[in-house]
């Protein structure tokens, strides 16, 4: 397998830390908080997952945690660096270089083969495709034999699986996933869930997957539930029927 | 439905305007040209009018060979004027004089009109007759004159100065005693004039005792209609061919309707460009449309969940057309307005000055530019239309519903084979076939290249990827992966890519087309002269006007000048049809001039008696005639000779179709000027120094003439097709213009259609800048394929049409230099085009480009 | 009691690369002034169901009736005025016309179904009432939260007085409260007695609104029951978990 991101070896600090985190949005009477003081950190190496009723503010969580939006106050530090202080470019350039994404929808290119989508980070940033790790990120994805292969011609769960080993290939210190199996029957769901949960183990890859399946959320080994914009409450492992219950008292 | 539809285009208002545009500029072209036509046309009216408003009668002298004749129509004799005088019911009749003439101040500076316009002389008329008012000064007597208050300003000029005035006769110096203004404001429609006593005009004109039209008023109680019966009664047999009465108001009427005829061509020419730049707004209608119905397929599937029918949908779009037709139409319209005026600028700017009044709008211009909008805008809607009724219902709740393929999609290349083949062999038709009517001829070679047009746009889509592979290679090379991505998105959807594309293409075949016969041309101008002019200096006025018979004697004169040769140009009926007359010196002519002889030799010319001809090879083959066969020749003075060909010369831009004996045209015709008088040095003599004789001469003396080196007759050459080069450029760019809306088009909508890719893009650490290059490159690439699909075009355009005029000496060539600098161009393009889309792509949120809806 | 829906033996068969089957020769009925929920993991049939019943998707063998019209020899524009008028559907997202204001979104069923525009925009407001959005009639969906778009699509469903209220995962992209909401709205109509339909995942919803709630699995019907809503609450929270362990 690939080698680990440093980030694990080196520093027992939180890769991602979010302080006095808060979003509102709108103005005046409109004004809505989708976030409100949120304290958050994640330690290298683990695979969390932040879950909550639809409205409870675990995306605007994760758009933050990522860089993607900006908060209204509060701090939120991506491997040390703090990203208040960033403009757009170097906000992207952190991205680039510190954080892998896996979308709901998968977001391929459609006129790229499996291979050119994978390593599309690598090549936005103008770095050299390494052959040999990209070949066992491939085998590791389980689509060797599908690199070729444009997404149209590609299950769900094959092209979500391209879109994690896009996510992979620069060892991000961090990826985020929004609801990685949200457009998955189960079969796959449990493929990609268990791909995630090996880069976790086999990598040392830090995980924060935002989502509302209980399965889902039973492979991490610990789970930030929201309601409302608030943490309410942050466990370690829970099984799918230890969340099944926290969520129905969280409705 | 229609509600939906109506609030559907003001909510997607970017959208429509960009795809309005498109047609705005095209009929603002159409209805520019009408306006524009029509104002010259009733601005020319007015003067005729005016000018005829008290004359009861004209007569005037016709030519019997009739139609162009290629100089002034032979005056009439004053023995015409005794006969009106004598005619009962003619209370007052008076001969007059009007020419074209020359004016230069004592230090041999023109006095004109600037640029192309005439400069008119006139015999001052009776005061009834007179349509011209004296603003200052007094009315002239002897060799004084009177100007316009145009030109009297225009050039600073005052009362009381001398200048030089020359028409056919001597030049002669006369005073400026006064100024006037014509009608109730204006001067002549730009052409600058001059009033002379009569006597003074006769002999300025070398027409002593003759008139260019006799004005007659009637008694009282004799209407015009009677008074134009009695005269024409008058008139003896052996006038009738040469003289014509009519009306007033006829005369003012005919008039008119020469200038509206002289006016038709440039009319067509316009409306030609204009009618180029809609159809290539077509193709952007058409790749709105159906980019926009790809992006609403769920919003058309949601209608029909609610149970919209397929008619309904059809009406719907096609509704939408119409209305963008209608709308863009009206607003060409308003835009047609200022066109016309930028078009009289530009022509202008060219030497052409227009007169104009208040701009005209006829009713046929709105309804014209109202039909070629709507109907073009509906055309091209049609099919994407048609596409939006196969939308299935369920495509409302399908994630990344696609348009269903048109059923006919797989007969598309065979039928772009056929469309294109078939316009290459009406091209080819139309080039090679034996078409008398030249304006049939360019309409078929017309309506071959809009199918050839047509057969390359529906083929592109296939040479999309190939090219876009072949293209992307070296920018992918340079730029890595903005390259790629940029050549990805150029050819992921080669329809949408090839149709924005072919728009461009259209408007650079046509550039490269005229870039290639323009080179073809000032290559053949330049061998001509280094094949046939002999002689070193070639004297000839400028704007193609006659110069005076008494330049070749005089500049025989000069220290050093050896022979000297003048050349007489002048038209006549021979064997039926007009043609061009040349009168040549023989003893003198071999010295400059360098026959390309068919059959015979230089002895024919040297032994050529009164009545022998030398013709062209064309027309030898044109009027069925060789060595030996005679020719009828009637003049315009109508005199009639039979004359006998001895010799065939290869036609040229020099000699066309007739050359006499100079002394035959001198005695038997009236042109009474010369074409050029050419000389050489003598043999010893300084060149250089000669040339400055002859000019300071000319200077002096005949300052209408001008000698010109042969290099310079290859760079006057060159300079004309220079010149209506830039003038076709000029009306291309409007075509150009167009399918640069449609590239910004086609970008935007993409790069709305890709928002949740650009936002993957930016999240994953892609940059603003790094979009915004993808979004440039796109647009190279797509310009550059119309670019390359445009010269090839081009080149086979130009190799068809140089084939068909082979015979004229045009050799076909390719400037590559010239082609390569329009490749560069469309780079330059596509990146300006890509400027606005390329912001909007880089600004977009990256949170709302990844959200889901 | 009429039925409003009548299903016999309806299969439906998908030629995508491999032969997939979404229904597997379901038949079923829905009487007047039902609440009935359909309830299945993704991949259950449950939205193919939703399709064949409101003409969006023809059945590849069995017979659907809706509204006592039977659907299967209907011509494609036959079928387009058989939605007009008998049928209002919701949707998970909403699918308004951006470019209309809400009242035209409204409208624009009515317009189709060829009602006089000035009753259809009687009809239209007095429902964007009811729905308690009428200070937004004339406001475009961008600047509507999630819950008052779906009560404008819940007035486009009505507004032709269709038999039938199809509601397909209807507050699966509403926040919690503005979810409660429209359930409640749904309810309210039902309880004037509109038929319902409601398609949806979410085990709660359809115990604590539904009459009646039928389990779809593999494309076909594995429980169809009147429920009392309290035991209606536990035995499809028991479903979700065994779903959950599979």
């Amino acid at each position: 397998m690939l080698e680990a991101p440093d980030t694990t070896v080196t520093s027992a600090r939180p890769v991602v830390a979010a302080e006095h985190l808060t979003r509102l949005y709108g103005e005046g009477q409109a004004q809505v908080a989708a976030l409100r003081d949120v304290e958050v950190a994640f330690q290298p190496g683990t695979f969390s997952a932040v879950m909550g009723p639809s409205g409870s503010g675990k995306s605007t969580l994760m758009h933050l945690l990522a860089g993607l939006d900006r908060p209204t106050s509060g701090t939120v530090t991506i491997d040390g660096v703090e990203l208040n202080g960033l403009n757009d470019k170097k906000l992207t350039l952190l991205r680039r270089q510190k954080v892998g994404f896996v979308f709901q929808f998968f977001n391929l290119l459609p006129m790229l083969t499996a291979e050119e989508n994978i390593t599309l980070p690598l090549r936005i940033a103008g770095e050299r495709v390494d052959e040999a790790s990209l070949r066992q990120l491939l085998e590791a994805v389980g689509l060797a034999d599908r690199k070729e292969h444009r997404p149209a011609e590609l299950s769900g769960g094959q092209q979500q699986r391209v879109a994690i080993a896009r996510a992979l290939i620069t060892r991000p210190a961090v990826i985020f996933a929004d609801e990685p199996t949200g457009n998955l029957d189960s079969q796959s769901s449990r493929e990609v869930l268990d791909m995630l949960r090996r880069a976790v183990d086999d990598l040392g890859q830090t995980i924060v997957m935002v989502t509302h399946d209980a399965q889902a959320a039973a492979v991490a080994d610990r789970i930030v539930f929201l309601e409302d914009g608030r943490i309410v409450r942050d466990e370690g492992h829970l099984t799918a029927d230890q969340i099944l219950d926290v969520m129905k008292v969280l409705r | 439905m229609s509600g939906v539809t109506l609030r559907g285009l003001f909510s997607r208002k970017l959208r429509t305007i960009l795809t309005m545009i498109a047609i705005v500029l095209g009929v603002s072209m159409i209805s520019g040209t009408y306006m524009l036509t029509d104002t010259i046309n009733t601005a020319f009216n007015q003067i005729f009018q005016t000018a005829d408003r008290n004359i009861d009668a004209v007569v005037v002298p016709t030519s019997p060979i009739g139609g162009f004749s290629g100089g002034p129509t032979p005056p009439l004799p004053a023995s015409v004027l005794a006969l009106v005088r004598h005619t009962p019911g003619v209370a007052f009749a008076e001969g007059d004089v009007g020419a074209e003439a020359s004016i230069y101040d004592l230090n041999g500076n023109a006095i004109g009109a600037v640029g192309g316009a005439p400069t008119l002389l006139f015999s001052v008329a009776a005061p009834r007759f007179r349509s011209t008012t004296l603003v200052s000064g007094h009315w002239p007597v002897g060799n004084q004159l009177v100007i316009d208050k145009t030109m009297f300003a225009k050039h600073h000029l005052h009362l009381g100065q001398v200048v030089k005035v020359i028409a056919a006769g001597p030049a002669t110096r006369m005073t400026i005693v006064g100024t006037t203004r014509f009608g109730s404001t204006g001067n002549l429609g730009g052409a600058a004039t001059i009033d002379l006593p009569l006597a003074v005009a006769q002999r300025v004109t070398a027409e002593t005792g003759k008139f260019n039209q006799i004005s007659v008023a009637a008694v009282s109680g004799v209407t015009p209609a009677d008074i134009v019966q009695r005269i024409r009664a008058e008139i003896p047999h052996s006038l009738r061919g040469r003289v014509k009465v009519e009306t007033g108001t006829q005369s003012a009427q005919d008039a008119s309707s020469a200038i509206s005829n002289g006016l038709q061509f440039l009319t067509i020419a316009l409306l030609v460009f204009g009618g180029i730049a809609v159809f290539v707004g077509a193709f952007i209608i058409f790749n709105t449309f159906s980019i926009t119905i790809a992006q609403r397929v769920r919003e058309i599937g949601l209608l029909r969940t609610l149970g919209a029918t397929r008619a309904q949908i059809l009406r719907s779009v096609l509704l939408e057309a119409f209305l963008i037709g209608l709308v863009s139409s009206l607003l060409g319209l308003l835009a047609g307005i200022g066109l016309a005026q930028l078009i009289h600028a530009v022509f202008k700017a060219f030497g052409a000055d227009l007169p104009s009044a208040g701009l005209v709008l006829e009713v046929r211009t709105v309804i014209v530019a109202i039909l070629v909008g709507v109907l073009v805008t509906m055309a091209a809607g049609f099919v994407p239309a048609l596409r939006a009724t196969r939308v299935p219902p369920i495509a409302a709740l399908r994630e990344g519903a696609q348009l269903p393929r048109s059923r006919f999609a797989r007969f598309t290349p065979w039928i772009a084979g056929i469309v294109g083949a078939l316009g290459v062999l009406v091209l080819i038709a139309g080039v090679f076939a034996s078409i008398s009517s030249v304006g049939t001829r360019l309409s078929i070679i017309g309506a071959g290249a809009v199918l050839l047009f047509l057969g390359v746009a529906m083929v592109t889509p296939k040479l999309v990827r190939p090219l876009a592979a072949a293209l992307g290679w070296p920018i992918e090379r340079m730029t890595r992966i903005t390259g790629m991505l940029a050549r990805d998105n150029a050819s992921r959807n080669p329809t949408r890519t090839a149709v924005t594309a072919a728009a461009l293409m259209i408007g650079l075949a046509l550039v490269s087309f005229v870039t290639i016969f323009a080179a073809e041309l000032r290559a053949s101008a330049d061998a001509a002269v280094n094949r046939e002019i002999a002689g070193i200096y070639s004297i000839y006025n400028d704007q193609g006007q006659p110069i005076p018979r008494a330049v070749a004697p005089a500049v025989a004169r000069i220290p050093g000048v050896g022979a000297v040769s003048a050349l007489d140009g002048d038209a006549a009926r021979v064997n039926g049809s007009v043609s061009n007359i040349y009168g040549i010196q023989p003893s003198t002519i071999l010295a400059i001039y360098r026959f390309q002889w068919k059959q015979g030799s230089d002895a024919a010319v040297t032994g050529m008696g009164p009545l022998d001809a030398l013709v062209s090879d064309t027309f030898a083959s044109g009027h069925k005639v060789g060595v030996g066969s005679s020719l009828r020749v009637t003049t315009a003075t109508d005199r009639h000779l039979t004359v006998h060909v001895v010799g065939i010369y290869k036609s040229s831009q020099f000699l066309t179709d007739v050359t006499l004996r100079y002394d035959t045209v001198r005695s038997d015709w009236s042109q009474g000027q010369d074409e050029i008088v050419s000389a050489n040095p003598r043999p010893g003599a300084n060149q250089k120094a000669v040339q400055r004789r002859i000019t300071a001469l000319l200077k002096s003396e005949f300052p209408i003439a001008a000698v010109h080196s042969q290099q310079q007759i290859k760079q006057n050459a060159e300079k004309s097709v220079n010149q209506l080069l830039t003038l076709i450029y000029v009306l291309l760019a409007m075509s150009v213009l167009v399918s640069l809306f449609g590239i910004i088009n086609t970008l935007v909508l993409s790069i709305y259609e890709r928002t949740r890719e650009i936002g993957m893009l930016r999240a994953i650490g892609t940059t603003r800048g790094q979009v915004r290059w993808i979004v440039r490159w796109e647009s190279v690439i797509t310009a550059v394929i119309g670019a390359i699909l445009g010269l090839a075009v081009g080149i086979l355009l130009a190799a068809v049409v140089t084939q068909g005029l082979s015979s004229q000496g045009i050799v076909f060539t390719l400037p590559i230099g010239s082609l390569l600098i329009w490749v560069v161009f469309a780079m330059l393009f596509g990146i300006v085009a890509a400027a606005w889309p390329a912001r909007r792509a880089a600004r977009l949120d990256i949170l709302q480009a990844i959200a889901y809806e | 009691m009429t039925q409003v829906i009548e299903l016999t033996q309806v299969s439906k068969v998908y030629n995508g690369g491999a032969a997939q089957t979404a229904l597997d020769g379901i038949s079923m009925s829905v009487a007047s002034g039902e609440f009935v929920a359909v309830m299945g993991p993704s991949g259950s049939g449950k939205s193919t169901l939703l399709n064949m019943v409101a003409g969006l998707d023809r059945p590849t063998s069995g017979r659907v009736c809706v509204g006592g019209r039977d659907l299967t020899g209907l011509s494609e524009g036959e079928l387009a005025k058989f939605r007009r008028t008998h049928v209002g559907i919701v949707f998970q997202f909403f699918h308004l016309l951006n470019d209309l204001t809400v009242l035209d979104n409204v409208l624009v069923a009515a317009e189709l179904a060829g009602i006089k525009r000035s009753a259809a925009r009687q009809q239209a407001t007095a429902l964007l009432a009811r729905l308690e959005i009428a200070d937004k009639a004339d406001v475009y969906p961008a600047e509507l939260s999630g819950g008052q778009r779906q009560r404008v699509a819940i007035a486009r469903a009505l507004v032709n007085r269709p038999p039938l209220l199809l509601a397909d995962e209807p507050t699966g992209a509403l926040d919690s409260r503005s979810g409660d909401q429209i359930m409640e709205l749904i309810a309210a109509i039902n309880a004037s007695g509109q038929t319902v339909v409601l398609v949806t995942h979410d085990a709660k919803l359809a115990a604590r609104h539904a009459q009646r709630v039928i389990s779809m699995s593999d494309g076909r019907i594995v429980d169809d029951a009147v429920l009392e809503p309290a035991a209606g609450t536990r035995s499809l929270l028991t479903f979700q978990r065994e779903e959950a362990r599979r």
